[in-house]
């Protein structure tokens, strides 16, 4: 998948509506949107559209957006 | 009459309102517009919905007909309604009902009653409390339920079972949306006369069970009206403390 595709779907997922908020150094954890329902729709998000079934609690990891790519494991464009 | 310095006023807010072409949907419009709300009327007979456009106060107004349960058009439905303003309130009014004995049921009676009553409100929930499409001062979501999600009755097994659905979930929805200052309620009528549902219904009663259904309400039947107020009371300012809670109004039907 690339990049700007995921940047998208993340966007949509978390409500967030400026396009040029997101990259990968932006720290998710700070973003108003990010909350534990926002965790859920992540989890859904990535069963969707990559077929992997990710813990919450593995989500304690998560940071930057880089870290949420990261533990999706796939390689992006 | 001058609503906007009074808490019940509707001035400024925008509704959905679905079922809204007959019975307690239409009456909630019309009462609505009375207060200075704007409306967005979804039904599928777009005949009856622009005659009920007519009936209403105040301009802004827009009427859509669609099958609620053609779920896919529904997003589209929204979208395109929002572009006017964001949306503050839902009142999901249409349903249906079905007199069966569980012996005749069909799984396929259930779908048809849940398609609507419950899914299709549910997914019109998701998708005005969108972020570009709800109003950023809050809202206020009503499910239009029933006494018959509060009690059972005989031969209504799929119509008790989707109105009490619309109790759970709709307290499951209030918890969520709370933090967007979202309202979400329930309102659980007895029986109202005078709606296409009524009419069906007592056309299928022996003239002893019409009675029963009667003299089971200490107040007598109810006007379409009488749900449309509590309607208002609920969509506006006054409400703003209420979520989650499941009102009943009907003539004291649940209280004997």
């Amino acid at each position: 998948m690339q990049k700007s595709e995921f940047y998208d779907i993340l966007m949509e997922t978390l409500e967030i509506e400026s396009v040029d908020s997101l990259n990968e150094s932006t720290v998710l954890t700070d973003l108003e949107e990010y909350d534990s329902l926002a965790v859920l729709s992540l989890i859904a998000m990535i069963d969707e559209h990559f077929g992997k079934r990710i813990p919450g609690t593995e989500f304690q990891k998560i940071t930057t957006v880089k870290s949420l790519m990261d533990l999706i494991g796939v390689d992006f464009e | 009459m001058r609503t906007e310095n009074s808490p019940y006023s509707l001035s400024g807010k925008t509704i959905v309102v679905t079922g809204a072409s007959s019975g307690i949907g239409k009456a909630c419009a019309i009462a609505i517009s009375r207060m200075g709300g704007r409306l967005i009327l979804i039904a599928r007979n777009e005949k009856r919905l622009k005659a009920v456009l007519k009936q209403l106060s105040g301009t802004g107004h827009t009427v859509f007909s669609q099958d609620l349960v053609q779920f896919d058009a529904l997003a589209d439905l929204i979208k395109t309604a929002a572009e006017t303003g964001p949306i503050f309130g839902l009142i999901h009014a249409a349903g249906i009902e079905m007199t069966l004995p569980l012996r005749n049921m069909h799984y396929t009676d259930y779908e048809k009653l849940f398609a609507l009553n419950v899914t299709a409100g549910f997914e019109l929930a998701r998708l005005v409390s969108k972020k570009k499409i709800r109003d950023p001062s809050g809202g206020s979501y009503i499910f239009i339920s029933s006494t018959m999600g509060l009690v059972g009755q005989s031969g209504l097994v799929g119509y008790c079972g989707s109105k009490g659905a619309l109790i759970a979930g709709s307290k499951a929805i209030a918890a969520e949306l709370a933090s967007y200052h979202i309202r979400v309620n329930c309102i659980c009528p007895g029986h109202v006369q005078g709606t296409l549902m009524s009419d069906q219904l007592f056309s299928t009663l022996s003239e002893d069970a019409g009675k029963a259904i009667i003299n089971a309400h200490p107040l007598g039947l109810g006007e379409p009206e009488d749900v449309a107020y509590a309607c208002v009371f609920l969509l506006s300012d006054a409400a703003r403390w209420m979520t989650g809670a499941v009102l009943p109004v009907d003539g004291g039907y649940t209280m004997v």
